[in-house]
């Protein structure tokens, strides 16, 4: 999920103000939902992009004469990923920004399953979503593992300065691309990391390497 | 030296200009409380924008600026004017409802024209800038 948030990132960077359209051909293959969310969400937070075309994806893509054009690689991503690679202690695990889907939270649910955090993890969601999530038992098998589920609000939009004083937090680990961009003003050493390397590090506390 | 915006919202201003060639959000590069730049990577980070006349590149981030100028405002700890090369409707939606002065859309860079630190006047119903 984290590779589609930088390559978005990548994207709204390069693009750099919210009157540029980005025009993305040669992706190797279509993006499912949430990774196309987490390319937007890193895409208009890098760089406030309102609107973007992925060449045979979205459907008003047309192939016209660009203004400007950039390459993009897999080192383009590694690098900004790397740049997050941060601290391997990690105080706090957020998924957030954007609110998880079921399919997130499924995902979540399973790589909960068995273990026993040692930090706080917090996994936001929609009030659309969450009464799924409880229904279907992941929101439990989250809280099993000693996470917590939020509904209808959004981390960095609640006091995420004063939540980080309050409880001494400062290593934030997240596989959003979006959140690390965010939260750098706020005080914390974002570290971005995929949702599986995530669970392992609320539960011993250090980011596997 | 006098420049003449595209875009202007708000009433006159004068004060002291801050410029830098990056972005601005108040959501992203702000501390809010403190009144300063806190975004590590950004140009400004550290000082002070309180009753300062920011002009940078261009409007960043998500919505949260329209309604956080507002906010800051209530608190007296808020830009005096904000100078743009380049503005989003989030921006501009935010200095109005907050009465933060806004001018934006310039022939060239204007971040590589106004000296940072310069007294710089702002007269938005001739859309100009004017550095004393």
């Amino acid at each position: 999920m984290n590779d589609w948030g930088a390559l978005g990132g990548l994207i709204g960077r390069l693009a750099g103000n919210y009157w540029a359209v980005p025009y993305v051909e040669g992706l190797e293959r279509v993006p499912g939902s949430d990774e196309l969310k987490h390319f937007g969400a890193a895409m208009a937070s890098f760089g406030s992009i309102a609107l973007f075309h992925l060449a045979g994806i979205t459907p008003e893509a047309a192939d016209s004469p660009l203004k400007v054009s950039h390459g993009i690689g897999e080192g383009d991503v590694k690098a900004l990923q790397a740049a997050y690679a941060g601290e391997d202690e990690i105080d706090v695990v957020v998924f957030s920004a954007p609110q998880l889907s079921l399919y997130e939270l499924r995902s979540l649910a399973a790589l909960c399953d068995g273990r026993r955090f040692a930090r706080p993890l917090l996994a936001v969601t929609s009030p659309q979503v969450k009464p799924d999530a409880d229904r279907l038992g992941l929101t439990k098998r989250i809280e099993d593992a000693g996470g917590h589920v939020l509904s209808g609000m959004c981390f960095y939009q609640s006091y995420a300065r004063e939540i980080a004083e309050a409880n001494g937090w400062k290593r934030l680990a997240t596989n959003s691309v979006k959140l690390v961009n965010i939260l750098g003003g706020y005080g914390y050493v974002p570290v971005l990391a995929s949702m599986e390397r995530c669970v392992q590090a609320a539960e011993s506390g250090r980011l596997p390497r | 030296m006098i420049f003449t915006a595209r875009h202007a919202i708000g009433g006159p201003a004068r004060g002291q200009a801050l410029v830098a060639h990056d972005g601005f959000s108040a959501r992203y590069d702000l501390d809010r409380i403190r009144g300063v730049f806190s975004r590590p990577s950004h140009k400004l980070a550290g000082q002070s924008y309180v009753g300062k006349v920011l002009v940078l590149d261009t409007a960043k981030g998500g919505v949260a600026t329209a309604w956080m100028l507002h906010e800051m405002a209530s608190r007296g700890v808020v830009p005096l004017a904000i100078v743009l090369n380049s503005v989003n409707p989030i921006l501009a939606q935010g200095a109005a409802f907050g009465g933060v002065t806004l001018l934006a859309g310039f022939d060239g860079d204007i971040t590589a024209q106004v000296p940072h630190g310069a007294t710089v006047e702002i007269d938005p119903a001739r859309r100009t800038l004017r550095v004393c």
